[in-house]
């Protein structure tokens, strides 16, 4: 089954379970109320949405300066920089780097690069266990299933699902299904891998060119303990994340927060230059950063979509999308979900299979005004399906349809007699029997929605009347 | 005295004309002359949103050519005013020319609502509609336009009315144009999902500035066989308290 | 070193090729400026974010600050298990903790000696700034090491109310002083935290379940 047909089953799928979104929503109506309280602690949101822009707008410029600065400071301090062209590329150089260390155990923190790379497979298929530490990762990796959502990866589990899956998977004994228990349950579970592991792989939120610094965003410190424990730190990240300087961070951590998970301020915010120094105690011995482009140069060359690669993976336009509200994450079938996945995902991973995305939208521009960098998503939506339409790849009969429709209303004339056919059609297909039944050739309107029946006369007809005879001026029958 | 242009959108000249003679009863007691260029068809929206500009294009020269010269042009639809003031200008494919003329007419291109309140500064239109009414945010009105109290305002003014806030007023209806055929499982659940909040605020109609928006809606609720009801803006603004008539209900 | 490799020559052309022609822009105004409203009262608004965040605010006068840090070590330290405190070997913190009274000095153990390790009880540490608007705390490699303020159940700060400085932006400039010297730096604000699991706030999720400051005037 294609790709398309899949998403289709999927999406109607979930659409058919109130149920779930209804679980989804009040998940995120918690959201909405932390990020509108998180947005009114700036003085002036908007301007900061405006300085993000301007910001991400310059790094992307001069994107190329920028990695090399941050190439010379970490590499100034000891550490590896590697950049990698492909996924494959990436995959094989993090395992290389296992290998020369003998690393039997890696743990490794949320990373959706990591997930666009699949590199957890990778590594498991060389024997080497691996291990999400981040408790909604975690989760989903004991379902063995891909993040329902690029922020909050379990958000569509139920307490008594993931109670059920720790009884299962670690012994929890049950009875313990509070949030704190589970949580509590996966923290001991976890504890002796982070003693153990020879290797951890992080992802990145920031990289600051002027300091050679990575910039970790977290809440629960796993990804703190991920870059301190093991004898290596592998960052994998794609080489859009710069940021110009470490004075951005001013603005841009308060923003990722905001938009991301409705707190002032992440609860850890770190930065690493490179390995362990002389003088230092503890930490890795060593430090590499994974630069990953994997379609993102060719991105950069689109003058129209660039600012797509200012992206901030906060998730804010998943949380407001109406269509991931009622279909959630996985039936994308897509490492990013929700708009940001439906713009990026064709650059990322061919058109061939994601382009149908740019159709998995009512373009309300909920997303536009919800992302903190102002990418314009909704609007990078249409322009997919106008080259999509341009290269031939558009839907068939919905081109028919539309150029029919632009030659009839090309013509004024043309136009309102096509109408009045349309008219009568709609009021004979009324006296037929079966609205919405699978004889009826508007099902896909009807099925869920009754059609008005259609008025005898169109307003440019009443209009004439009227201005033909004046004194009826409010006539409204 | 100002006069204005009226653009009716395709699908309410077709299957909805009461929208647009309620638009012009309005316009015409606010003061206003109204007119109507024949010439008019359709602004290209479903085009552009599909992604086949080029027939977007060309209705949207259409558009330009029909209303020049206008002095107000007054839609009753806020996706077909966003077209029109937003999107033409995204149709420019390099030429400095058009994107000329899109901009020229741009601020001359009113929401119905946005209309009456901003450029006539008007809440007050006389009228008279003795029901319980929720306000649906329609997408394009709001984050294309930016019209979020105009209407409520305008809805506030007339006799009679008890304007109620229904949850997620703001939430997409599910219609999307192509959308609603594309996708319709997706599209159906959100209808449904907005219906229900307009029952749930126990609204005797839902309204909005968007006649698509409620031609999704008001499908639902009369498939489900709803109490509740949608209703153009216009259509109430242009109700009035007729001696010895039954409430208006139309 | 740089791994040197074709795909790196290849990446950087094609970033080359879609580059701006203007030059690099110059850096931009503290950002603070127009986008957060001024804090009236630094203390006390610093207080609030604390009290919001869940990090445990605690003001001494120097001739206090002793007794007390003995006081909250000692109830971070459950009698019974003997975990050891980990603590910054600096010397303010050898002078408050050498009055200790016993069993508890037997139980510190002093980042000039060896790394934190998975058993600790507690780990006690500077800080390098302390930042008004978000009620954190800025450490760096030089607070104990790396996983100092994250490894162990509770993780107690000691701080001067002369390093409270405004907005992040001055931290950052101060995080970019440590940073020439340190290999990692973190701005904390408040004890470990997920909501991970159906959106309810736990704390200590990974790292510390309590933060505690001890802010002396």
């Amino acid at each position: 089954m294609n790709a398309e047909r899949q998403f289709r089953r999927a999406g109607a799928r979930a659409a058919a379970d109130a149920a779930r979104q209804d679980f989804l929503r009040a998940g995120l109506a918690g959201y909405g109320h932390a990020a509108a309280g998180a947005r009114r602690r700036f003085a002036d949101w908007s301007a900061a949405r405006d300085r993000c822009q301007e910001v991400k707008a310059e790094a992307l410029a001069h994107l190329d300066a920028y990695l090399l600065r941050f190439e010379e400071r970490v590499v100034a301090r000891g550490g590896h920089v590697f950049w990698a062209e492909t996924a494959a590329a990436a995959r094989d150089y993090i395992l290389g780097v296992a290998r020369r260390h003998g690393a039997r155990r890696v743990i490794k923190s949320k990373s959706m690069v990591s997930e666009e790379v699949r590199l957890t497979p990778a590594l498991e298929a060389a024997g080497i266990a691996t291990v999400e530490t981040d408790l909604g990762e975690f989760i989903v990796q004991l379902r063995r299933e891909p993040p329902f959502h690029i922020v909050t990866p379990a958000m569509h589990l139920r307490r008594g699902e993931i109670a059920a899956l720790f009884q299962r998977e670690l012994g929890a004994p049950p009875g313990a299904d509070s949030a704190e228990e589970l949580a509590g349950a996966a923290r001991r579970a976890l504890r002796d891998q982070f003693l153990a592991a020879e290797m951890g792989i992080t992802g990145a939120n920031f990289l600051i060119a002027e300091e050679g610094l990575v910039a970790i965003t977290e809440n629960e410190g796993n990804a703190r303990l991920c870059s301190s424990l093991p004898r290596v730190h592998v960052v994998l990240t794609g080489l859009e994340k710069v940021l110009p300087r470490l004075a951005d961070l001013g603005l841009f951590w308060p923003v990722l927060a905001a938009a991301g998970t409705g707190q002032p301020i992440t609860c850890y915010n770190s930065l690493i230059g490179g390995p362990r120094q002389p003088e230092e105690r503890d930490g890795p011995e060593e430090f590499h950063v994974v630069l990953l482009d994997n379609g993102r140069s060719a991105l950069l060359a689109d003058r129209e979509r660039r600012d797509t690669l200012a992206c901030i993976r906060c998730g804010a336009c998943l949380n407001v999308c109406p269509v991931f509200h009622t279909i959630g994450g996985h039936a994308y079938g897509a490492t990013y979900s929700g708009p940001i996945g439906a713009v990026l995902m064709p650059q990322l991973g061919g058109l061939e299979r994601f382009g149908h995305l740019a159709f998995a939208s009512s373009l309300c521009g909920a997303c536009t005004e919800a992302c903190p960098v102002k990418i314009d998503l909704h609007r990078h939506l249409i322009r997919n399906r106008r080259d999509a339409v341009a290269a031939g790849r558009g839907r068939r009969r919905e081109g028919w349809a539309v150029r029919a429709w632009a030659w009839l209303a090309a013509d004024p004339r043309r136009y309102q007699r096509a109408g009045a056919v349309l008219r009568r059609l709609l009021r004979v297909r009324r006296v037929l029997p079966g609205e919405g039944g699978m004889l009826d050739p508007l099902r896909p309107w009807t099925r869920a929605r009754a059609l008005p029946a259609p008025p005898a006369e169109s307003f440019r007809e009443w209009w004439r009347r009227r201005t033909a005879a004046p004194p009826a001026r409010d006539s409204h029958d | 005295m100002i006069r204005v242009a009226l653009f009716i959108p395709c699908f309410v000249d077709q299957l909805a004309p009461t929208i647009g003679q309620a638009a012009v009863r309005v316009l015409e007691r606010a003061g206003c002359t109204v007119e109507f260029p024949e010439a008019q068809t359709c602004c290209g929206q479903p085009a552009f949103s599909t992604g086949h500009w080029r027939e977007a294009r060309a209705l949207a020269e259409r558009f330009v050519r029909v209303f020049a010269a206008a002095e107000a042009v007054v839609c009753p639809s806020g996706s077909c005013a966003a077209t029109a003031r937003r999107a033409f200008a995204l149709l420019d494919d390099g030429d400095a020319a058009w994107r000329r003329d899109a901009a020229a007419l741009a601020p001359r291109v009113f929401e119905f609502s946005e209309f009456l309140v901003r450029r006539l500064r008007l809440t007050d239109v006389g009228a008279f509609f003795p029901h319980r009414v929720a306000y649906h945010d329609a997408c394009h009105l709001l984050r294309e336009l930016g019209v979020r109290d105009e209407p409520r305002q305008l809805l506030r003014e007339v006799r009679g009315l008890e304007l109620v806030e229904m949850e997620e007023p703001e939430e997409c209806c599910g219609f999307g144009g192509a959308f609603a055929v594309a996708l319709p499982a997706i599209s159906a659940a959100l209808g449904r999902r907005k219906a229900a909040n307009v029952e749930r605020a126990q609204a005797e109609f839902v309204t909005t500035g968007d006649p698509s928006c409620l031609l999704h809606i008001g499908g639902v609720l009369a498939r489900q066989r709803a109490r509740a009801r949608a209703i153009h803006l216009a259509e109430i603004l242009a109700a009035e308290r007729r001696p010895g008539a039954a409430p208006a209900r139309p | 070193m740089t791994d040197a490799n074709a795909g790196r020559e290849r990446i950087l052309a094609r970033l080359r090729a879609a580059r701006a022609a203007a030059p690099l822009a110059p850096p931009p105004a503290p950002h603070a400026a127009g986008v957060f409203a001024p804090i009236a009262d630094p203390l006390v608004r610093f207080q609030e974010e604390c009290a919001a965040n869940r990090t445990e605010l605690y003001q001494v006068d120097a001739a206090n600050a002793a007794t007390c840090l003995g006081d909250l070590l000692a109830q971070a330290l459950a009698p019974g298990d003997g975990a050891p405190a980990y603590v910054q070997d600096a010397p303010i913190l050898r002078r408050l903790l050498a009055a200790l009274p016993p069993p508890l000095p037997a139980r510190l153990r002093w980042s000039s000696e060896a790394a934190v390790g998975g058993d600790a009880g507690a780990a006690v540490t500077l800080a390098e700034a302390l930042v008004v608007r978000t009620g954190s705390i800025l450490v760096s490699t030089a607070c104990g090491g790396r996983a100092a303020s994250v490894l162990a159940p509770v993780h107690i700060v000691y701080a001067e109310a002369a390093q409270l400085v405004p907005e992040l932006d001055q931290a950052l400039v101060a995080a970019r002083a440590c940073a020439a010297a340190a290999s990692m730096l973190c701005l904390i604000t408040g004890p470990s935290r997920t909501s991970d699991i159906e959106k309810k706030l736990v704390l200590g999720a990974h790292g510390p379940r309590r933060l505690v400051l001890l802010l002396a005037r």
